[in-house]
């Protein structure tokens, strides 16, 4: 009966056009329809959709809990104070000993790791491990952000399709930055620092191959998140307008303030880490509950500390917490998320460290303006550049702590002051910590990731940096032999460069020595080249090009860019090398 | 990837249904913080307000009447400067919100900054209601007035009553308080004007009749303004203030000797009261040694004495030159003592605004 029936199914038959689309359709979702760059493309739209949706439900999860096990009052009861954040660090860390061991920390390193070491690879538990744990850290009030978490989950859940559309090795290892652009953007409602965030701390290049992707990863994700949690800027930013320059000096001084402080809390946070990792292994099922009961013990007082605390960022933007206030919530904070960091609990460090920066910012500037009455009203200002003076010296990625603020409230007005005291506070803070945060905490875990910060400050060597001056004069292909050997007399130049119809040339100085064997002298020069048409460089180009461009030759000419018959030296590998042992020497 | 695609649309309608529910339970939190604070304000407790409030706002993120009211909750508590920076950035993104401005205009009222005040009062006459925009404007306007004349600045009160009044729907209430108003400036034929569109709405207006009637008394006319304030007092009882005009009218219509009509017989017996009572006013009425008024006080009693014998009523009648000496004597003794001494008797009120009026109306 039932093969009678399936005899009697309408099957397409070959060639007909619903055949046809189905196997387009088959071939379009497998992704063999398209050159893989192209798939690779498509495939950061939707991991991108992805990551903005799985933001939303992380947010969503985040307050849930938070209304669940704190209320909904600015002010909990004490006792649930106490108990949430630490009944939370003993589930918390249960889970992560037991089933998520990835979770541990930011989610920034790992990350990277996969992105370095594992080609790409993380596993999807540590997707639902983050999420859950960070979730349940945060809402309990434990002094992180959901920010770093966010980006990891965006890239867990893009190596998980990567690998489920076999994506080759190489996109496999790129597609790791286009989630995590896609999770941080959803989670700060923030595309350009987010894709900044990603090119300065994970790819560490502007690779075309891979920005087009994260930029289309981070705003698909940031479409997501604004259709379903609105479009409205985290803060809203006070009134600021230069009054004198002078007030510049102002954020110099929150600047040195700024560089300090982020100098004070990655020495306590790189010190207390190892120290409390080195200790019994079951202690780390209970360090995190204490980290949460002592800040538990801060919260009955000083509730701000508790969570992200956005809303009390703006709180200090608008001018509602004396100065004093502002500082001491500035450093319970630093006290609070250095416990929580420090402890294994899962969460980010970005929302703690802008919290820190707008209490300090809105501190500095209240005391500055009763110093300096002349200054402008509000401490409002402050607090915004605090936030990313910051983000510059503890996170240090200058260009996303200047964008961040900006994008975070949508107004440009600050900009000036913002990149005065970030540049200030970034020097600070690499002058007293000369390895960046993330590159320590990898380096504590035992793995050797590549600095982006080393990365962005390499100086490729150029061909001016190598080449030499050139001590024969150019032959012209014209030449007779006897004319050449006159010219060239004793000049000791091994390869001799000659200008012809075919533009370059040249020929090894031996070749005119007769060796005993009658050589031509009415012959032409052009005749004994060996090499014609040989490449030229130019002074600006570096030593990569050069040594691809050389080949076997013995020498290539220099030229000006402006004039390719002018030759300003020669450059051949004795002098490639040279450059490089010289530099390596000067770094030693 | 046809299977990632499933999961990203389910996993779309699952975030979708989160999304809606969260937003729903934080618009319920929001409101009921609200509730909270709004009866905490009621009750006076200011700072359980202000939390209360801003609870509210974590959960309504965007919400201006909630930023509004917090705002309001901190000028409540005498916290202004943080009222003043919660407004000014309310203001950045809703310049040309009529409450925003508002608020802020009365806190620069509280600060004495007029030209700032005036400038958000303006903000808020042009801006935006949510709800009741005309009524706002004019309460606003109205408020602008009072803010104006508070602060002496009779030129711009004048401008925004004229405009205040221009605009009125017809309404006897908002009628009587343009009448108010003009009144207040010294305006009292507008006064009136308003005063008459109140009572010809509604006939058995007293704060309309007594304003009219103390617009009258203000212009000099004071048998209608005895008319008015009979005709209030017949409505409704009039207060102590409005009685107090209505005795003085009459006893003015009671002294005054030019009053149209009278035979020459009652004029003279008005005149010889007149008289009488200055006598008594510079009797009674003995400024300090070295007061300037004491020579001009001394000179119109001498003159009075020279008067004294020939004051008598048949003179009067037949002397109208004897009359005038006499009615503008006893309107002198009366101007010159009340700058003296002050105002005397409820009679020699009365005395001194005939005095006052018949003066101007010579002039």
């Amino acid at each position: 009966m039932s093969e009678d029936l399936a005899a009697e199914a309408p099957v397409p038959a070959p060639g007909s056009p619903l055949s046809r689309a189905k196997t387009w359709l088959a071939r379009l979702f497998s992704g063999s329809l398209l050159p893989e760059d192209q798939f690779f493309f498509f495939l950061s739209v939707v991991i991108g959709l992805f990551g903005g949706l799985s933001v939303v439900c992380f947010q969503l999860t985040i307050s849930s809990t938070r209304l669940w096990l704190l209320g909904s009052s600015l002010r909990p009861p004490a006792l649930q104070v106490l108990l949430a954040p630490t009944l939370a660090g003993l589930v918390v860390a249960y889970l992560v000993r037991r089933f998520f061991l990835r979770v541990r920390g930011s989610g920034v390193n790992q990350t990277k790791a996969a992105v370095y070491i594992f080609d790409g690879y993380i596993p999807f538990n540590t997707v639902i491990g983050k999420f859950l744990t960070c979730a349940l850290a945060i809402g309990a009030g434990h002094s992180l952000g959901p920010e770093d978490p966010s980006l990891q989950i965006g890239a867990g859940i893009a190596s998980a399709l990567g690998r489920r559309m076999q994506l080759s090795r190489e996109k496999l290892r790129l597609i790791a930055p286009v989630g995590a652009a896609a999770g941080l953007a959803a989670a700060f409602n923030a595309p350009i620092s987010a894709v900044l965030f990603v090119i300065e701390e994970v790819i560490g290049s502007w690779s075309v191959g891979v920005l087009g992707s994260v930029v289309v990863s981070a705003v698909a994700s940031v479409t997501v998140e604004r259709w379903f949690l609105g479009d409205a800027p985290l803060f809203r930013v006070p009134v600021y307008h230069l009054r004198h320059p002078v007030e510049l000096l102002a954020y110099v001084v929150l600047g040195i303030f700024g560089g300090y402080f982020s100098v004070f809390f990655l020495k306590l946070v790189l010190t207390l880490r190892p120290r409390l990792k080195s200790l019994p292994d079951w202690t780390q099922y209970f360090q995190p509950a204490a980290a949460g009961f002592l800040i538990g013990a801060i919260a009955l007082r000083f509730p701000q500390v508790m969570g992200a605390g956005y809303d009390y960022m703006d709180q200090a933007m608008h001018d509602q917490f004396a100065w004093h206030l502002l500082f001491l919530l500035a450093a319970l904070k630093l006290v609070a998320t250095s416990l929580s960091f420090v402890s294994g609990t899962p969460g980010g460090l970005f929302a703690p460290t802008l919290f820190m920066g707008a209490m300090l910012g809105g501190a500095v500037g209240g005391l500055e303006h009763i110093v300096f009455p002349f200054l402008s009203g509000s401490v409002g200002p402050y607090a915004l550049v605090g936030m990313g003076t910051l983000f510059a010296g503890i996170l240090r990625a200058p260009m996303t702590s200047i964008f961040m603020v900006i994008e975070l409230t949508g107004d440009y007005s600050v900009i000036v002051p913002v990149m005065i005291s970030n540049a200030i506070a970034y020097l600070i803070s690499r002058r007293h910590q000369s390895v960046p945060f993330f590159d320590e905490l990898s380096r504590q875990d035992g793995m050797n990731l590549p600095s982006m910060e080393e990365r962005r400050e390499e100086r490729p060597l150029r061909t001016e940096d190598a080449m030499r001056r050139y001590r024969a004069p150019v032959l012209s292909a014209r030449d007779t032999v006897r004319a050449a050997r006159e010219r060239i007399q004793d000049t000791g130049e091994p390869y001799l460069l000659v200008r012809g119809p075919f533009g370059w040339g040249g020929l090894p100085t031996a070749a005119l020595d007769s060796g005993g064997a009658k050589l031509d002298e009415d012959a032409l020069i052009e005749s004994l080249c060996t090499h014609r048409g040989l490449p030229t460089l130019h002074p600006d180009e570096g030593l990569e090009t050069a040594l691809r461009l050389l080949e076997d030759r013995p020498l290539l000419p220099v030229v000006r860019r402006t004039d390719h018959g002018i030759l300003q030296g020669v450059l051949g590998l004795q002098e490639i090398l040279q450059a490089y042992r010289r530099d390596e020497e000067a770094e030693r | 990837m046809l299977l990632s695609l499933i999961l990203l649309g389910a996993l779309l309608a699952v975030t979708g249904f989160a999304a809606r529910t969260f937003r729903r339970h934080e618009e319920d939190l929001a409101k009921e913080w609200l509730r909270r604070g709004e009866a905490d304000l009621a009750a006076g407790h200011a700072e359980a307000a202000l939390d209360a409030l801003r609870t509210a706002l974590v959960y309504s993120k965007e919400n201006v009447g909630y930023e509004l009211r917090l705002a309001q909750a901190l000028v409540a508590a005498g916290r202004d400067e943080e009222a003043r920076a919660h407004l000014r950035t309310l203001w950045e993104t809703e310049p040309g919100s009529a409450a925003v401005n508002l608020e802020l205009a009365r806190l620069a009222a509280r600060r004495g900054d007029v030209a700032e005040a005036m400038r958000y009062y303006q903000g808020s006459i042009y801006g935006v209601w949510e709800s009741d925009g005309i009524v706002r404007h004019r309460q606003t306007r109205l408020e602008l007035i009072h803010f104006l004349s508070a602060h002496g600045l009779k030129p711009q009160a004048l401008s925004e009553t004229l405009t205040f009044a221009a605009s009125l729907p017809p309404d006897p209430a908002l009628d009587v308080q343009a009448g108010d108003l003009f009144l207040n400036e010294g305006i009292y034929d507008r006064a009136l004007g308003e005063y008459r569109m109140a009572f010809r709405l509604d006939p058995r207006n007293a704060p309309a009749l007594a304003g009219a009637g103390r617009a009258s008394f203000e212009a000099g006319n004071f048998s209608e303004a005895q008319r008015y304030l009979e005709r209030a007092m017949r409505v409704a009882p009039l207060d102590a203030s409005t009685t107090g005009l209505l005795d003085l009218s009459r006893s003015v219509l009671s002294l005054d000797p030019y009053v149209p009509g009278l035979s020459a017989e009652v004029r003279s017996q008005r005149a010889l009261r007149d008289f009488e009572l200055a006598q008594e006013r510079l009797a009674s009425c003995t400024p300090a040694a070295g007061n300037p008024a004491s020579a001009g006080l001394a000179d119109l009693a001498r003159r009075a004495a020279t008067l004294k014998p020939k004051a008598k009523e048949r003179n009067l009648r037949r002397d109208m030159d004897l009359f005038e000496s006499v009615a503008g004597l006893a309107f002198d003794v009366e101007t010159e003592a009340e700058a003296a001494c002050g105002a005397g008797s409820p009679e020699d009120r009365a005395l001194a605004l005939v005095a006052r009026y018949r003066q101007r109306g010579a002039r």
